[in-house]
């Protein structure tokens, strides 16, 4: 028995499939308004995703979760206690793996009004605790994993969606927000134990609204530093950003180009931080076009 | 809601989207990704002047299949010339076959044409040096589960795969059309010989060679899954030809076989998209056609439509299984197919019970 909703989630929709209730459930508490069942939709679909349970007698000794896509599974069945955010990578999977009408970078996207600040790092960066401590401290969450960038642009398109928290965070967030909803934890997943947090509601209501990057901040979790800044060169800066590129290359110039004309025209920076109140400061400093560029 | 006949009639006759609703746009889109159709048909859309019937939210689907087709297409045009210089001094020929050969000429099979690699036809002595010099400059080649490997390695008519280390290209390069087993492999040398032509310094088939292989590749084969987008590629590489190159795909057959594969591809042209084949072909077809059951020909029929459970006539799940087994029929001697079916069956028992990637080697860290 399958159940199928749509995640009406700007600026795609997604028509899941699922033989998991909790698949479901979670998807529901995270996604509230923007979680539509199939028949009740209207719009238009983007993508067909289904996490299903794995074939075979497996299924009822040690059930796994599969994730397709139109015909296509792209990774490995996880344990079933994985499903959901089995769900929530295939979802990013095929965003990058199908879109080119942005150029899409691996990143975190933090704004205020419509100034926004791009914070690419790869895992274990501590990228995600801070979207997550932000996004409750006067910024908005446009995307905690990808930066939709309109090509020839310096527009970031938010693609609001929750933020995967790994390990340590987990409890840390727990106690900093006890009344946001977090997905039940997906233990030991090659990134560790991990939950995903719903976005705040603000981030959501706003989710319709672009901003223009000014800033691209590379930001590393460092238990002995306050906050150290290091100002980048325009050329380390374009070699980090093009490293957490995800689809540059095969757009062509105009991706090059697009990642050129973000780091030309924004402010860059490496910081080492303990402390999330003090990146907050320095963040707006850089929307508020306060630092030397 | 379509049928799969409604969306080959649309290949011909695009003018239909005229009136489509938002739904029929976005099953539309649906259907033709699973086909790897998007970018052809937009491509057949702005030449019949219709890409602006297409609306925002289905537009953007459409270009980006186009961006993958044309970066794919122009790639493919690098490796091709890179690997004939490459390989150009240790083999006699180096022909780059099906989709990158339609793209190294530009012709109308390359119209949106999405592939997911290159194949090229090299003489079977020249083989382990072929790979041993593609294994030194970067390729790798691709694993397989070992039965797998076993079977490219004794049966069929290409080696496993390989795979570019950095750009991610993968090679299929083959030493016949067909697999050996068959019994029906042909005289590659002479086919060659007689039927490749240089462009810019890489060879391919001539068009009329390119259509009786790609016949071959959709019609003696297990594998329908891309029998539509193959089957429009048929049509693409025919429909504006004079009489004269149906009577040269004939000619091939007289001195190579696989004439059945070549009737059945002009009868289902004539079918599926309206191809007038001159009179004297047609009469060759009709001849042809009383050999051939009436079943494997409605089941052709149907395998060379799209398949999609969005369609008035769903997935064919079970046609497709047929299929299968027709394109292993037609692969292997009885004692070969039938080794084949017990270690395949006996896999997919063991996978019913532990999984469908109990085969597979673990790759966790991939996500």
């Amino acid at each position: 028995m399958t159940s199928s909703f749509v995640l009406d989630c700007a600026p795609f929709a997604f028509n899941v499939e699922t033989s998991f209730s909790y698949v479901r459930d979670v998807a529901k508490c995270i996604y509230g308004n923007r979680f539509v069942e199939s028949t009740e939709f209207e719009g238009y679909v983007d993508y067909n995703v289904s996490v299903l349970n794995t074939t075979g007698l497996r299924r009822m000794f040690k059930p796994q979760a599969r994730f397709l896509s139109e015909g296509q599974e792209p990774f490995k069945p996880l344990d079933k206690s994985q499903g959901y955010a089995l769900l929530e990578w295939g979802l990013n999977w095929v965003v990058a793996t199908h879109e080119f009408s942005y150029v899409i970078v691996h990143s975190a996207v933090l704004a205020k009004g419509d100034k926004a600040v791009i914070l690419p790092a790869p895992s274990g960066s501590g990228k995600s605790t801070l979207t997550a401590y932000l996004s409750h401290h006067g910024w908005r969450l446009l995307s905690d994993e990808m930066a939709l960038i309109s090509p020839a642009t310096c527009r970031v398109t938010p693609f609001v969606r929750p933020v995967c928290l790994k390990n340590n965070a987990i409890e840390l967030v727990k106690a900093w927000f006890p009344d946001v909803y977090l997905s039940p934890v997906a233990p030991k997943t090659h990134k560790g134990d991990i939950v995903h947090m719903q976005p705040s509601v603000y981030s959501v209501s706003a989710s319709q609204e672009p901003a223009e990057v000014v800033g691209v901040v590379f930001p590393k979790y460092d238990p002995s530093c306050f906050l150290d800044i290091y100002q980048l060169d325009k050329a380390a800066c374009f070699k980090g950003l093009t490293h957490n590129a995800f689809n540059h290359n095969l757009m062509g110039e105009v991706g090059v180009r697009t990642m050129l004309d973000i780091v030309e025209k924004s402010a860059c920076f490496e910081i080492h931080y303990n402390d999330m109140n003090e990146v907050s400061a320095f963040l707006d400093e850089v929307v508020r076009g306060k630092v030397d560029v | 809601m379509f049928s799969a006949n409604d969306i080959a009639t649309l290949i011909v006759s695009p003018e239909h989207v005229e009136t489509f609703s938002l739904t029929d746009w976005n099953e539309l889109v649906f259907i033709l990704r699973k086909e790897k159709m998007l970018a052809r048909f937009y491509d057949i859309l702005e030449r019949a002047q219709l890409a602006t019937c297409v609306p925002p939210e289905a537009l953007r689907h459409f270009i980006n299949a186009r961006i993958v087709s044309r970066k794919q297409n122009e790639l493919a045009k690098k490796e091709a010339a890179e690997l004939s210089r490459a390989l150009g001094n240790m083999a006699d020929f180096v022909v780059f076959l099906k989709g990158v050969a339609y793209s190294v000429t530009d012709n109308a099979a390359s119209l949106g044409r999405v592939y997911s690699d290159i194949d090229l036809l090299v003489p079977k002595e020249t083989l382990v040096n072929v790979e041993q010099y593609l294994a030194v400059v970067g390729w790798k080649r691709k694993a397989l589960e070992d039965y797998d490997e076993m079977y490219y390695r004794k049966w069929a008519h290409e080696i496993p795969p390989m795979q570019h280390g950095s750009r991610g290209t993968v090679l299929d390069i083959h030493h016949n059309l067909v697999p050996i087993i068959s019994g029906r492999g042909i005289d590659t040398r002479a086919f060659v010989d007689e039927y490749s032509a240089t462009h810019d310094g890489v060879s391919v088939l001539t068009e009329s060679a390119m259509f009786f292989h790609s016949a071959i590749h959709l019609l003696f084969n297990e594998d329908m899954s891309s029998a539509f987008r193959d089957m429009t590629d048929l049509y693409l590489l025919s429909y504006s030809q004079p009489q004269e190159f149906y009577l040269d795909v004939l000619e091939i057959t007289e001195k190579h076989g696989f004439k059945k594969e070549c009737i059945l591809a002009f009868h289902l042209l004539s079918i599926h998209f309206n191809i007038k084949l001159p009179l004297s072909v047609e009469t060759s077809v009709n001849e042809e056609l009383k050999n051939i059951s009436i079943c494997e020909l409605k089941l052709l029929k149907r395998l060379t439509l799209p398949k999609h459970p969005l369609l008035a006539d769903g997935e064919l799940l079970f046609n497709q299984w047929l299929g299968e087994i027709r394109g292993h029929w037609m692969k292997m001697p009885l004692f070969v197919l039938t080794y084949h079916i017990t270690i395949k069956s006996c896999r997919t028992i063991i996978q019913s019970i532990f999984g469908k990637h109990v085969f597979l080697k673990s790759d966790r860290d991939r996500l």
